[in-house]
């Protein structure tokens, strides 16, 4: 055997080489970023040898075998000699190195150089649509948006004169300028406060309203008063206690009498209408109201009250929607694109959801995925439009099914036995801008709403578990390039979310089985060339080399017809069997793998 | 005596298996054709196995006959009864079996039905060219609700999802194929399609030919000759293993040669030479006629030449030891 592992190697090298040498011979290189041909030619010099790798190790083994199992082999006169039980195992062994490799280079190596080939060629296109944008941008004078797509495509093609003309121009105009996002407007909504209140009770909340009184501290008293209020029932002993500080507080802020030094009224009353704005559970323009009094003055910045409500106001604002500053210069970083799938509810409706680009970003050990150009269409029971949701961007988060009541549970269609589940806030709002918001766009079918009441709200929950949805996000590579495990999760989910099963399965029959078929193959080789040996006599001429390429050539071809074959037996079993597919395509193959082995081991010298 | 049964019965009993394995495919591809994922769908039909058949057994006699001779390489004993009866059987095949069945094929040609239809199913997302269609109601007049995303333009400026209103229900872009899904993932590689185009191109030129009478069939079957004598060709070198290599390049670039002829692939000159001789001969083509002829002769001289020189010095050897 080591006298074929040598012929095995040295040919892989050699054809290794010649790939290469292909590769950079041939002159149809796609349109690519300056300085990126090299790295795609070795690419595709790589992927050559991956393509033909299986062949090419098949015609070796089968040369290498055929000269070394002439020599003694006049010795093998019955079935199952010790001769060819020695060269059985040896071959078994060498066999077993070559499906490792094979099928590592299949599952590892031809999908990544292939994700990189496409990414290569993706990556002009997206520089030109950056510019594109950036350009237009630019002539339109929107300068903000100017300098984030130039900024992208900068980091496409850092040398690009025209991108850095625009950028630096853009980044000039904003410095002195300071423009804003222009985007469009508002949604309404009410927040309850629940995460303020957690591990506090009405008793807690209520001794820290007293002794804010006490103080004079009007706002704290009557916002933990208020907050008591919310915790507690109306049977709660406290709870009369608690609304009677809340009132008298809520009187002696809004009680004009009340103030005493002058100096600070103005600052006073804007702090009172912000925390009127607060309680009111319009937080969104609490934030910016708090925002707008610390921006005043550092007096003002300083005000314990102001810093502290608008730390308050920030963190409901955070629990309801997010900054559009978050999702800035986030699509280069995306993992996903184009993502689409049905999420099935029990009473036979669909939504429909396509999502255009999926950013993870790790957060203090949460994952948050930005979904940009997030969609989602509703249809009925009979296949009818019911409405349509859109978003240019999305904040996921996943949260435990556990969190939603009753009611939320059955409207998204959250099953119990859901774990986590993808929960998405649909608004966006600017950091320091309270024109900068981005609502989702509702659009109802006028005989829905006639019978059901519209959903407006700015979040959404998807109903399918967490795991579900990043199975879905890997199921976007495709039954042939996702990764194995997934398939094998996502296998008896493809119905139910919009895929066919009949592909899916019958490529992850290929996929599985093919690891053996190269072993049978391997055995065959060697069979193969068993009959077709050397003489024991007979010396290996220099001429026979060039044969091998003629051999992979030929090996190349009936594989891939193979390969095809075991295609159609695949879907045919598939539509038949379903599931049980799998159990009768590797039996089969077990059986041939058996008598390919019976095979080898029962010939004789003649 | 004994080794020339064991030859029939191998003959024989290969062309039922390989003409039942090739129309079980032909089947099975055919009723794929028609599958659209997630609607019911039989994956056995008599027609399409018969019509298989018919298409299968040239195919299976050629696929054979180096069968045959990569055999009798590993089994050299008897040269002359192994010739007689490839002989034998070639001649059968050329002479008997592929003109029957091309009769066969003619009489039955109008029952191949086309292997398509126009359906759709609903609930499953379909990737076309320029983004991907997912039906959620289908009329029975064939139209549809449903939705289209269009995922050109990476960044998702120019793309849309559009909602579909009783659009017609379209699957042209599938096909040959009756689903698009089927398609993308069935569809199947060049090195696969090429060789059956070779075989579809020589299957026409055949029937054409044999429509033609016995004479013009017999100048077709000239294929036939040529493709029996790569039967000298097993003594080229003194290596099994090359010589197996050698019969199977030989047998391909013969049918090669006759695929270029009869598709008029050819230079200018030999279109020339090609006509010229035609009008000499009053025959239909001759040209090609005459390459096989060259091809046999030559293949019968080496067979000869080597075969002798083999003989001799394998003689040598042994009176060596």
């Amino acid at each position: 055997m080591k006298k074929t592992s040598i012929i095995v190697l040295v040919y892989a090298v050699f054809a290794f080489a010649i790939c290469l040498l292909i590769s950079f011979l041939m002159k149809n290189v796609p349109i690519l970023l300056p300085g990126e041909e090299k790295s795609y030619v070795i690419c595709r010099g790589f992927l050559f040898f991956c393509k033909f790798f299986p062949s090419l190790v098949f015609s070796s083994f089968l040369i290498g075998c055929a000269i070394s199992y002439g020599k003694d082999a006049e010795k093998a006169k019955i079935k199952y000699s010790p001769l060819i039980m020695a060269h059985f195992r040896r071959t078994m062994i060498a066999s077993i190195v070559i499906v490792l490799v094979v099928s590592m280079i299949t599952e590892v190596f031809i999908p990544f150089f292939e994700q990189r080939q496409s990414k290569a060629r993706l990556k002009p296109i997206l520089f030109s649509e950056f510019m594109t944008l950036s350009e237009d941008y630019f002539a339109k004078q929107q300068m903000n948006l100017a300098f984030e797509y130039s900024y992208n495509a900068l980091l496409l093609n850092p040398k690009d004169q025209r991108a850095i003309y625009i950028n630096d121009h853009a980044a000039a105009e904003l410095n002195s300028l300071k423009m804003v996002l222009d985007r469009p407007e508002e949604p309404k909504f009410v927040f309850t406060p629940v995460k303020e209140t957690s591990g506090e009770t009405i008793t807690s909340l209520l001794r820290k309203a007293k002794a804010a009184a006490e103080k004079e501290n009007w706002f704290d008293a009557h916002y933990y008063a208020y907050l008591a209020v919310q915790v507690g029932g109306e049977k709660d002993i406290n709870f009369e206690d608690a609304n009677r500080l809340a009132s008298e507080a809520w009187n002696h802020l809004f009680d004009p009498t009340v103030i005493k030094e002058t100096d600070e009224q103005i600052l006073f009353r804007k702090k009172r209408e912000a925390y009127k704005t607060l309680i009111r559970g319009d937080n969104i323009e609490a934030y910016y109201q708090f925002l707008e009094i610390a921006a005043i003055s550092d007096v003002a910045a300083r005000d314990p009250d102001v810093s502290k409500f608008l730390e308050i106001a920030k963190d409901r604002v955070e629990n309801q929607c997010f900054f559009v500053e978050e999702v800035e210069n986030l699509r280069r970083f995306e993992s996903y694109n184009n993502v689409y799938f049905a999420v099935p509810h029990d009473d036979g409706s669909k939504d429909v959801v396509y999502i255009r680009g999926i950013t993870p970003v790790k957060n203090s050990g949460r994952t948050i995925q930005y979904l940009r150009g997030f969609t989602l269409f509703s249809y009925s029971k009979e296949g009818r439009f019911e409405r349509s949701i859109f978003v240019p961007y999305a904040k996921m988060l996943s949260e435990k099914a556990s969190m939603f009541d009753e009611g939320a549970k059955h409207y998204f269609g959250i099953k119990d036995e859901y774990k986590n589940v993808p929960y998405l806030m649909l608004e966006s709002i600017a950091k320091n801008d309270r024109t900068g918001r981005i609502a989702p766009v509702y659009e109802y079918d006028a005989d829905y709403v006639k019978k059901n009441e519209p959903f407006l709200n700015n979040y959404f929950v998807l109903g399918l578990p967490m795991k579900d949805f990043n199975l879905l996000c890997d199921a976007m590579a495709g039954s042939i390039k996702m990764n194995l495990i997934s398939l094998i999760k996502f296998l008896p989910k493809t119905r139910e979310y919009g895929y066919s099963y009949e592909v899916y399965n019958s490529d992850f029959l290929l996929r599985i089985t093919y690891p053996l078929i190269v072993l049978i193959c391997c055995i065959f080789m060697a069979c193969m060339a068993w009959n077709y040996r050397l003489r024991d006599s007979q010396l290996f001429k220099f001429k026979w080399i060039f044969l091998i390429p003629a051999i992979t050539i030929i090996l190349y071809f009936v594989l891939e017809c193979g390969l095809y074959v075991c295609r159609i037996l695949n879907y045919a079993l598939v539509v038949m069997l379903g599931a049980g597919a799998v159990y009768v395509s590797v039996s089969i193959l077990v059986l041939i793998f058996v008598i390919v082995c019976f095979d080898f081991v029962s010939r004789t010298a003649d | 005596m004994k080794r020339a049964l064991y030859f029939a019965v191998i003959y024989l009993a290969s062309m039922f298996v390989g003409t039942v394995i090739f129309a079980t495919l032909f089947m099975f591809s055919c009723n794929l054709n028609m599958f659209v994922t997630g609607l019911p769908v039989s994956f056995f039909s008599l027609n399409y196995f018969m019509t298989g058949i018919l298409l299968s057994v040239p195919l299976v006699c050629i696929l054979i006959q180096i069968l045959l001779i990569l055999y009798i390489i590993r089994h050299p004993g008897c040269q002359i009864i192994s010739l007689i009866i490839y002989a034998v059987f070639g001649l059968l095949s050329w002479l008997v079996f592929i003109p029957a069945d091309l009769k066969l094929i003619a009489r039955y040609e109008s029952d191949v039905v086309s292997c398509r239809v126009e359906a759709a199913s609903t609930g499953v997302f379909r990737k076309e060219a320029n983004g991907v269609y997912y039906y959620t109601r289908i009329n029975e007049d064939g139209s549809a609700d449903g939705l289209f995303l269009d995922t050109t333009g990476y960044l998702g400026q120019e793309g849309t999802v559009v909602p579909l209103f009783d659009i017609p229900v379209k699957n042209e872009s599938a096909f040959p194929y009756s689903d698009i899904l089927i398609k993308n993932s069935l569809q199947p590689p060049v090195l696969v399609t090429y060789p059956l185009s070779v075989y579809n191109a020589l299957l026409t030129a055949a029937q054409y030919s044999s429509s033609l009478g016995f004479l013009s069939w017999l100048a077709f079957a000239s294929i036939g000759l040529a493709l029996l004598t790569v039967y000298g060709i097993q003594f080229m070198s003194s290596w099994k293993l090359a010589n197996v290599t050698f019969v199977i390049c030989f047998a391909v670039g013969i049918l090669f040669i006759n695929y270029l002829y009869y598709m008029n692939i050819l230079p200018d000159i030999l279109k020339e030479v090609a006509e010229r001789l035609a009008n000499f001969t009053g025959l239909k083509d001759p040209l090609i006629v005459l390459i096989n002829i060259i091809i046999a002769l030559l293949c019968v001289g080496i067979g000869i030449f080597m075969g002798i020189y083999r003989l001799r010095s394998g003689l040598a050897m042994e009176s060596e030891e």
